[in-house]
């Protein structure tokens, strides 16, 4: 898939651990996974980090697309130049963010629909981590285990949740079709 | 025969199904599918990961020519050996080298076992792919020794500059530098084979109730961690059993004799526990089914009879009509010790290319020489299955799978493409 990459930096300095790398992936596989299927066939991708580019480049060379539709990464809509593109993919960053709000002020604006929404890398998820390290200073590997099952679990959210990380995938009102994949199952 | 070698029918003809399976799952640049794990999933992407898969993929089919001297398989032997050449990212490590986090490169013991399975092979390219085959092997190690070398422990890490040692990645690194010193004679990559063992003996537990077993993991090269997982141990052995032939050091037998003790101490009828912890309990699901290949390969390396292993049984038993095996049982009680598991999870029956690639190595092992490999018999499958406790009806053919709950199809995967549709979460965790 054609890949334009550059980056918005939302943040002096973007975070860097393994938790915010897993979201990365996370947000890529879904963006790729998304556009992928929806025939897209050149992304155009403002990323709000410089150390996610390479995340998106390893799937851009993986991914041979299937249709010529063009979509946007973007930290918001407000960038996006009425029906150029087919679809955009949001990701909002900057500490813990809850999303809902802003998203609904850019459908109010620019008619684009929000098709699926995630919430990556929860505080909840990261709250698993208190447990996760008392279990391994006092040599209990088995709770660890198991606290560290519920921290994956709660890592990407399809509902509202405090996050580090939300992402929208959006369409133009008029494009969206009559089969609404988001009323999804959860865990 | 042997008598136990009643089965070899059996296993013959389970290899040309297998072998028909993974045919399915080759699509455009290599073995793709999506991967269910212990520690956790990669359900969206389902490329060509080039991860552990290509191990037991290349040692198995090369397995296969030598002793069959039929074409076929030195073909899916080139053809594969062609799908790692052009699967480095960037001249470096492999492109989706991190299995059930693919796609992501610098995987381990992905890296390192997929350049075993090169270097295993190299007997059945011709001058000009064994050239290149040795090169990619030399590139890939390079660079995993460059971003793994701990110089201030002198050792070999996990991550780039987190100190840790994982005992069983380390084994499968020191398998392939084995490997690589065997066809080169450049000595430093002994120097390294040896490093790596000798941190695996470090995290071998010597008394006790599980002496013979090796902990999980080393934070920051420390003690280790507790976590006995027989699957992981297993892998230690065949590294163990050629770093001994090659070095002549006889604690490296030893060391896998060891292992194998407790491996056949923590085998309950016909299968392996997840984990064993070493101060209480145990997580016993999921218990691997198509990953025992690896298990029973480690065992028949110790010089066990694995042919009337009741664990042999119950993996030639649970091969699915399509050809592929099931990844385990109890997936939707992971981590826990309950006795039985409370029902057949999707990810139980989803088959794995990196998983299946570990039945196809042992059986092509374990048949003798000059034998005839039947014709395939698959079908398509379908098959009840729980999905985070709903009904659900889980289905496969030549060319796709699928999940569908409650009337709605939420996984659908045309194998053919490198992203698997989903309505649901975002599953990879």
């Amino acid at each position: 898939m054609k890949l334009t990459l550059s980056t918005r930096p939302v943040l002096p300095r973007a975070p860097d651990n393994g938790a915010h790398r897993l979201a990365w992936a996370a947000i890529a596989d879904m963006v790729f996974a998304d556009a992928y299927h929806a025939g897209v066939g050149e992304l155009v991708a403002h990323l709000p980090m410089p150390e996610m580019e390479d995340a998106f480049a390893l799937r851009a060379e993986l991914t041979c697309p299937k249709g010529n539709r063009s979509a946007l990464i973007s930290s918001g809509l407000y960038d996006v130049a009425d029906y150029e593109f087919s679809r955009v993919y949001t990701i909002e960053h900057g500490g813990v963010v809850r999303g809902r709000i802003r998203a609904h002020a850019s459908v109010m604006q620019h008619q684009w629909v929000a098709r699926h929404q995630i919430w990556v890398y929860t505080l909840r998820s990261r709250l698993f981590g208190i447990p996760i390290r008392l279990a391994l200073l006092a040599g209990r590997p088995r709770f660890a285990d198991q606290m560290s099952f519920q921290s994956r679990r709660a890592f990407v959210s399809r509902r509202p949740a405090l996050a580090y990380y939300h992402v929208t995938v959006w369409e133009p009102l008029e494009g969206v079709s009559g089969d609404e994949p988001d009323a999804a199952h959860d865990e | 025969m042997d008598k136990n070698q009643s089965r070899l029918p059996q296993v013959l003809q389970a290899i040309a199904d297998l072998d028909d399976w993974f045919q399915t799952m080759r699509q455009a640049g290599g073995y793709g599918g999506p991967v269910a794990h212990w520690w956790r999933h990669s359900l969206l992407y389902a490329g060509p990961a080039f991860d552990w898969r290509y191990e037991g993929i290349l040692t198995g089919y090369a397995t296969l020519y030598r002793k069959t001297g039929e074409p076929v398989w030195m073909h899916r032997v080139r053809s594969t050996v062609s799908d790692l050449l052009e699967g480095q990212f960037r001249a470096k490590g492999f492109k989706a080298s991190e299995f059930e986090a693919n796609p992501g490169t610098l995987g381990t013991p992905h890296e390192a076992a997929a350049v075993s399975g090169l270097l295993n092979s190299l007997d059945c390219l011709d001058a000009e792919l064994e050239s290149r085959a040795i090169s990619l092997a030399e590139s890939i190690l390079r660079n995993l020794v460059d971003n793994l070398w701990d110089p201030r422990v002198r050792g070999f890490n996990d991550r780039p500059g987190i100190r840790g040692r994982v005992p069983n990645k380390l084994a499968t690194f020191a398998e392939a530098l084995l490997k690589y010193y065997e066809v080169t004679r450049k000595p430093e990559y002994l120097d390294y084979a040896r490093t790596c063992l000798d941190d695996v003996l470090k995290y071998q537990i010597k008394i006790g109730r599980y002496a013979g077993a090796v902990h999980q993991y080393g934070p920051n090269a420390g003690e280790g961690d507790g976590r006995l997982f027989p699957y992981y141990n297993a892998r230690c052995i065949p590294a163990l059993l050629l770093g001994s032939q090659i070095m002549g050091d006889a604690r490296y037998e030893e060391a896998a004799s060891d292992i194998a003790t407790f491996l056949r101490l923590s085998l309950e009828d016909d299968r392996w526990p997840q984990i064993i912890y070493a101060d209480s309990g145990m997580a016993r699901w999921p218990s691997w089914i198509a990953g025992v290949g690896d298990i029973l390969r480690a065992m028949w390396l110790v010089g066990e009879n694995i042919w009337g292993s009741p664990a042999l049984v119950r993996l030639l038993n649970a091969q699915l009509k399509s050809g592929g095996f099931p990844t385990a049982e109890g997936f939707a009680n992971r981590g826990t010790a309950r006795q039985e598991p409370s029902g057949i999870d999707w990810l139980d029956v989803l088959p794995v290319s990196g998983w299946n690639d570990k039945v196809l190595r042992l059986f092509a092992e374990m048949i003798p020489m000059q034998v005839k490999i039947p014709d395939s018999d698959t079908s398509d499958v379908e098959m009840k299955v729980g999905f985070y406790g709903m009904p659900g009806q889980f289905a496969e053919s030549s060319t796709g799978l699928s999940l569908d709950v409650r009337g709605r199809t939420v996984v659908r995967w045309c194998k053919n493409e490198p992203w698997v549709q989903t309505q649901f979460r975002p599953p990879s965790l």
